[in-house]
């Protein structure tokens, strides 16, 4: 039993004020608007060979600009809410911003034919944004008492953030003219698995259990199945590790490269396969089945991760480098970015409601979180989002540059409907409050 | 008996929820009729006493029916009752499990908006709500959340006085 006494729990001081997670979630359409201009600008160059730079810039676009800002906006908003700690030194927040924002800019930059101290300046920006980040985050969640499989989940993938990121930093040394490491294709294995199973997977998971539930009235999966999913999460994520210790070798078959792809098995099913039937099923069995266009990303997200595995194992076995690439695209842009989409149509109204409009309840009549961004808007920013996606595939198995130059565009009427509702979203709750001002 | 108290100890006799774990003590009838009548008699008359149970007890039931008191039960698990004890002015308790969020926290905000000075309001909800806690300190209210063998919670909120 908790009782409400003054000074207990959190107060709204130190929840973040809405600027917080609204500065980052703002910067995903931004991101959006600049991963069309590479596709239009470069064409099918930037979905072709995956060592290819405008490829790297691209996915880094998509990683950094799309999944990493909108994450750790949501990280912020969520971790004294789930934790039940506050994040200190929030301020330090805006810093992060401005420097994730630097890196990535001067990340594409260098790839997209910049100098070399682009790269260097990125690299600094990126290490010092993610240590601004981690340490309040991490201590928040380390220092909580809450040891539910959310919190955990959350513990894990932002342990895993830190990994990716120091991977990725000695990776990218290279660009900026200090060399390669000698074990750079195991480095950007390991990494690209720390990074879509431990921390953009990790995030999902552990994220899901608590909003699917309380956004749509979906049963919570059973304790032991999330355990069971964190379980093979942290297996998959420590034995590609052990790749690390084998010696190079000439053959292709049994190459540490592919063996650490092999071991990430276990978190790759727990995330791609179990995850998403069991969420698919959560959702079906819905004790109220309001229609809520959000769910439409989720479903579709869902479903294209159901996809993930055999084509992991195709780009892991098969020599078309096309099956690296749509295993790439569909991971980032079909799974992982259409569910973040989906949550920031539902998150964002959230925080606005909650920030600038629960002080007026009881007051005034408020309207509902559904008054604030239409289901016609949602459907709309889904089937662009649908429509970029699929043509992004095609472009993919055709190679056509038509076609890239499409995909784009869809991207960047993706970016263009998604930042019109979050600008709409905005200006509406603080035209709310700025009719009945708080006194 | 393990009883989990409010930390704050001026909050006892205004504290209208109330949680007693009376498994340990089920086979002492005489001691468990005092324990339970003794933190009946902390609670206002519209306050609401969870019990948690090994099994249904019979006898304490029949006494408190007696006594005016209203009881709900319910089986959870194989050795787990949930026993709900309302006051014998306890007002209805409003079920918002059926709301997707933020519903629920509207509904509390709006509700707590029109509450007398020593009235409190019971809500339960699909899972303990700490969003709502600070805009409820905020409003210069107290509340009281138990949460429940499902993770559902049982919300009281009152004015502060």
């Amino acid at each position: 039993m908790n009782g409400g006494m003054p000074n207990a729990g959190l107060s709204l001081e130190q929840a973040p004020h809405l600027l917080v997670p609204a500065s980052f979630f703002l910067m995903v359409p931004l991101s959006l608007l600049l991963a069309g201009a590479i596709l239009m600008h470069a064409g099918v160059a930037s979905l072709s060979h995956p060592w290819n730079p405008q490829v790297i810039a691209l996915t880094h676009v998509g990683t950094i600009g799309v999944l990493l800002m909108g994450m750790v906006g949501a990280l912020y908003q969520m971790t004294p809410v789930v934790a039940g700690t506050p994040v200190a030194a929030i301020r330090v927040a805006h810093g992060v911003h401005v420097l994730l924002l630097t890196g990535l800019v001067c990340f594409v930059w260098r790839l997209l034919g910049g100098p070399a101290f682009a790269m260097t300046l990125a690299g600094y920006s990126l290490a010092m944004a993610l240590l601004g980040f981690l340490l309040p985050v991490g201590w928040s969640l380390a220092s909580s008492v809450t040891r539910d499989e959310t919190t955990l989940g959350m513990r894990l993938a932002v342990a895993s953030l830190a990994v990716l990121a120091a991977m990725g930093l000695l990776v990218a040394r290279g660009y900026a003219e200090s060399g390669f490491p000698d074990n750079r294709f195991l480095l950007t294995q390991v990494h690209l698995t720390v990074a879509l199973l431990g921390w953009v997977g990790g995030l999902i998971v552990s994220i899901s259990w608590q909003v699917v539930p309380m956004f749509y009235l979906a049963p919570s999966p059973a304790k032991r199945s999330r355990q069971a999913m964190l379980g093979a999460l942290v297996a998959g994520l420590i034995l590609p590790f052990a790749a690390f210790a084998m010696q190079p070798n000439n053959d292709v078959a049994l190459s540490p490269t592919r063996l650490a792809a092999v071991a990430a098995l276990p978190a790759a099913l727990a995330v791609w396969f179990f995850h998403p039937l069991l969420t698919l099923h959560s959702i079906h069995q819905r004790k109220r089945r309001r229609t809520d266009a959000s769910l439409l990303y989720w479903r579709a997200g869902l479903s294209v991760a159901l996809l993930l595995v055999p084509l992991a194992a195709m780009a892991s076995l098969a020599d078309d480098y096309r099956w690296q690439i749509l295993f790439g695209w569909l991971a980032i842009w079909g799974w992982a970015g259409m569910i973040l989409h989906g949550m920031l149509t539902r998150i964002m109204p959230f925080l606005v409601w909650f920030h600038r409009l629960t002080p007026l309840i009881g007051k005034m009549r408020v309207p509902s979180i559904r008054g604030l961004l239409s289901q016609g808007r949602i459907k709309t920013g889904f089937a662009i989002h649908l429509a970029s996606l699929v043509l992004g595939a095609a472009t993919i198995v055709t190679q056509s540059d038509i076609l890239a130059r499409l995909t784009g565009l869809a991207i960047t009427a993706t970016g263009f409907s998604l930042g019109s509702s979050l600008v709409h979203v905005l200006h509406l709750g603080q035209r709310h409050l700025l009719q009945h001002p708080i006194k | 008996m393990d009883r989990t108290k409010a930390k704050a100890g001026n909050l006892l006799a205004t504290k209208p929820l109330d949680f007693l774990d009376i498994r340990p003590e089920e086979s002492v009838g005489e001691k468990l009729l005092d324990a339970v009548f003794q933190t009946l008699e902390c609670l206002p008359h519209d306050g609401v006493l969870k019990l948690l149970a090994g099994s249904r007890p019979d006898v304490l039931i029949a006494q408190l029916t007696e006594h005016g008191y209203q009881i709900k039960s319910r089986q959870e698990q194989e050795n787990i009752w949930d026993i709900e004890i309302l006051g014998t002015a306890a007002p209805d308790i409003v079920d918002l499990r059926g709301y997707e969020a933020p519903e629920p926290m509207h509904q509390i905000l709006l509700a707590a908006s029109r509450l007398d000075g020593d009235k409190t309001y019971f809500a339960r909800l699909p899972h303990v709500p700490h969003p709502l806690f600070p805009l409820l300190r905020e409003r210069n209210l107290r509340w009281w959340v138990h949460e429940e063998v499902d993770r559902s919670a049982l919300l009281a909120v009152r004015a502060a006085p």
